[in-house]
């Protein structure tokens, strides 16, 4: 079945009083409403609140929700306004640095290791972007949305979005240079 | 030969770009060493970006969500009655406000004068059936507040755990 069809199929369990369709629908994007916060936030504990505050908004909306509308890219622009007020809820002197630990493993073997390593680069990275800019990727690279979809989510033209990820990308590309330069000077 | 721009290379990672781009791009690749690198740590960046695991929440995050949200429904129906509370109070009192005016003025004023009419109201009022009847409706005031602090207080408790 369709993944929207799915949502709609939840959603309509919902509606007919199904308690146990909540937790499926938590579920099934929980995961990605959790990275897009985190990613925006840099920070977990704050990130799982956005979430949470996300999905008790999507909730409460449910009964308005136009079923022939794609239900992630609705939901999706909850979640991005829910963390970007938590953002702006964030003093600007409380810089937060959160370290993305790696987390190793006996069995892991050395391109494992590699994978891991510049994993947790990109996701340093990612944390000097705006906003706007680390939803863009996130959204265009984790689900496959495409610019329109992202367009409809994040309130801002197809045009700008093209324009934005080229830009964001052209930026991360600069700063795990700045990064990478930065490590290898550390080793010397 | 032109070299190609940043957009036009992440046309070509995008799949989106034209012939053109394609075959400069193959050009470029065989002779240009610095384009050959910079597309290389470009291509790099897409591809990682493109297998970057989802992160996860916290174990408790889909209970703590549900509780969250079961909560917040059961107490959807008490705030209603402490809203019409006060309505209901302060109509009352309007009601009984304006019935003693109304009573006042409809007495007769033959030989004692309005001042009268008005004792004779106070005097005719059961003063212990008002007590009792204020009495009820402070309890009840006093009672939902109780439930309200109370409930915030486990709601802050839930949400700690």
């Amino acid at each position: 079945m369709n993944e929207n069809l799915k949502d709609i199929a939840i959603i309509e369990r919902i509606k007919t009083g199904d308690k146990s369709a909540y937790r499926d629908l938590v579920h099934r994007h929980k995961d990605f409403a959790f990275t897009v916060a985190y990613r925006i936030l840099n920070h977990r504990e704050e990130a799982e609140e956005a979430a949470q505050d996300a999905f008790m908004q999507a909730f409460a909306a449910l009964k308005d929700f136009n079923q022939t509308a794609k239900f992630t890219t609705w939901f999706y622009r909850i979640v991005f306004n829910a963390a970007l007020c938590a953002k702006r809820r964030q003093k600007p002197t409380e810089t937060i640095t959160e370290n993305h630990a790696l987390a190793y493993s006996v069995m892991d073997t050395t391109q494992n290791l590699q994978k891991k390593e510049r994993f947790a680069q990109i996701q340093r990275a990612l944390a000097q972007l705006s906003p706007d800019d680390v939803t863009i990727i996130t959204l265009f690279y984790l689900k496959e949305h495409s610019l329109d979809e992202i367009a409809d989510i994040t309130a801002i033209s197809s045009e700008t979005i093209k324009v934005k990820l080229h830009r964001a990308r052209k930026r991360l590309a600069e700063v795990l240079r700045i990064q990478l330069g930065a490590e290898v000077k550390n080793l010397y | 030969m032109k070299l190609l721009t940043d957009d036009e290379i992440f046309d070509l990672l995008d799949g989106i770009a034209p012939t053109e781009i394609h075959q400069r791009h193959q050009q470029l690749m065989a002779l240009d060493e610095n384009y050959r690198q910079y597309f290389n740590e470009l291509r790099e960046l897409h591809e990682s970006l493109a297998v970057l695991p989802l992160e996860s929440p916290s174990l408790a995050f889909e209970n703590k969500l549900l509780t969250k949200w079961e909560t917040d429904q059961s107490s959807y129906k008490i705030p209603f009655l402490l809203q019409i509370l006060p309505f209901l109070f302060v109509s009352l009192l309007a009601l009984v406000l304006v019935g003693t005016f109304v009573f006042w003025r409809l007495q007769p004023s033959n030989n004692s004068g309005a001042g009268n009419g008005f004792e004779d109201l106070l005097n005719s009022i059961d003063l212990k059936m008002i007590q009792r009847l204020l009495l009820c409706i402070n309890s009840l005031l006093l009672l939902l507040i109780f439930e309200r602090i109370l409930k915030k207080r486990w709601k802050r408790q839930l949400e700690e755990a």
